[in-house]
């Protein structure tokens, strides 16, 4: 496992050991390939009969686009945070990420803006690690199909689990020095 | 707190060369990027709805199968005589002119005195304008506030 640099000091990310990408380029990799998320939205195709995804109506074509949109904008979205804190405005990451329900105070989840759905729900999520203020290390992402991460297939065996796997390599690396956490 | 970010930062490392410029390339070309996959996937849409194989929509607009490939990928410049072949194979609309400019776009000369009729444009009699139309167009004329439909044939 590695630590990668995205926007030094804001952002980093896990690069798992036998992946070629760290986890944030991997996702936005994924996140734009057309192929990628129609063959994921027709596997889980039963999942956009859900209430909360009523507006994609079924449509794993829509779906598929909704993501490749919403990820445009986070990314740039992203880029333009660094962008600004590198010209000498306050960086602003903490503001964007909000804390995550479940097992630890200081993971944290970023959703997007902008949703899609009756209730303006989105698909994509981003999994980190706050460092401290202002910076993050993102462990995981992925596409959440269901209102919590325990019914969502591509998460629910992999977040929490992450989170663990990326700590013991934090302690080990001398990155952690609070036996608490 | 728990963590040592000068730690952190002595242990990590920049991106690789190829992450790098895959993201620059995204950042650089997003906004044609994502029209390429909305009409990428509004065509997997159009052909899932309808049963047209990408083989059937090759052989409709006249391109071999590896180019209908690349105008799936959701990444191609697509020109717009690849799109006004598309359309018209599939009767779709994948470009939609703001209605502001539609009657300064068209080629032909078009006549403006004329009475209600679906004429083709040559049988029509009046004064000539020199605006331009684009044949097989209906427009709305200003004199007359009447639709017509104009052919070149």
């Amino acid at each position: 496992m590695e630590i990668i640099e995205i926007y030094p000091p804001y952002l980093y990310a896990v690069q798992y050991d036998g992946e070629s990408r760290n986890e944030f380029h991997r996702l936005f990799h994924e996140w734009n390939d057309k192929e990628f998320l129609l063959s994921f939205f027709r596997e889980h195709i039963d999942f956009l009969d859900k209430d909360i995804w009523v507006d994609l109506e079924n449509n794993p074509e829509k779906a598929a686009f909704s993501v490749a949109f919403d990820a445009n904008r986070l990314e740039h979205f992203l880029e333009e945070l660094a962008d600004n804190a590198r010209k000498g405005i306050d960086p602003d990451f903490d503001n964007y990420f909000q804390p995550l329900d479940g097992k630890y105070l200081y993971s944290m989840e970023r959703i997007p803006v902008k949703g899609y759905g009756k209730n303006n729900h989105t698909f994509i999520r981003l999994y980190a690690i706050k460092i401290e203020q202002n910076c993050y290390l993102i462990v995981y992402g992925g596409l959440k199909l269901a209102k919590t991460i325990q019914e969502s297939p591509v998460l629910k065996d992999h977040v929490f689990a992450k989170i663990d796997w990326v700590l013991q390599y934090l302690k080990r690396e001398g990155i952690v020095d609070n036996e608490d956490l | 707190m728990g963590f040592n970010l000068k730690r952190l930062q002595e242990v990590a490392k920049p991106a690789s060369a190829k992450e790098q410029e895959e993201a620059k390339y995204r950042e650089e070309n997003r906004e044609w990027l994502l029209k390429s996959m909305q009409i990428a996937l509004y065509l997997e849409h159009v052909l899932r709805v309808r049963g047209i194989s990408k083989k059937q929509l090759a052989e409709m607009i006249d391109v071999t199968p590896a180019q209908v490939t690349k105008l799936f990928s959701g990444k191609e410049n697509l020109g717009l005589k690849t799109i006004a072949k598309i359309e018209k194979a599939l009767g779709v609309s994948l470009i939609c002119i703001p209605s502001e400019v539609r009657p300064y776009q068209f080629s032909v000369p078009i006549i403006t005195n004329i009475s209600v009729s679906n004429l083709p444009f040559k049988e029509a009699t009046g004064s000539i304008e020199s605006r331009r139309l684009f044949g097989g167009f209906s427009y709305m004329s200003r004199r007359h506030n009447k639709k017509h439909q104009l052919s070149l044939s």
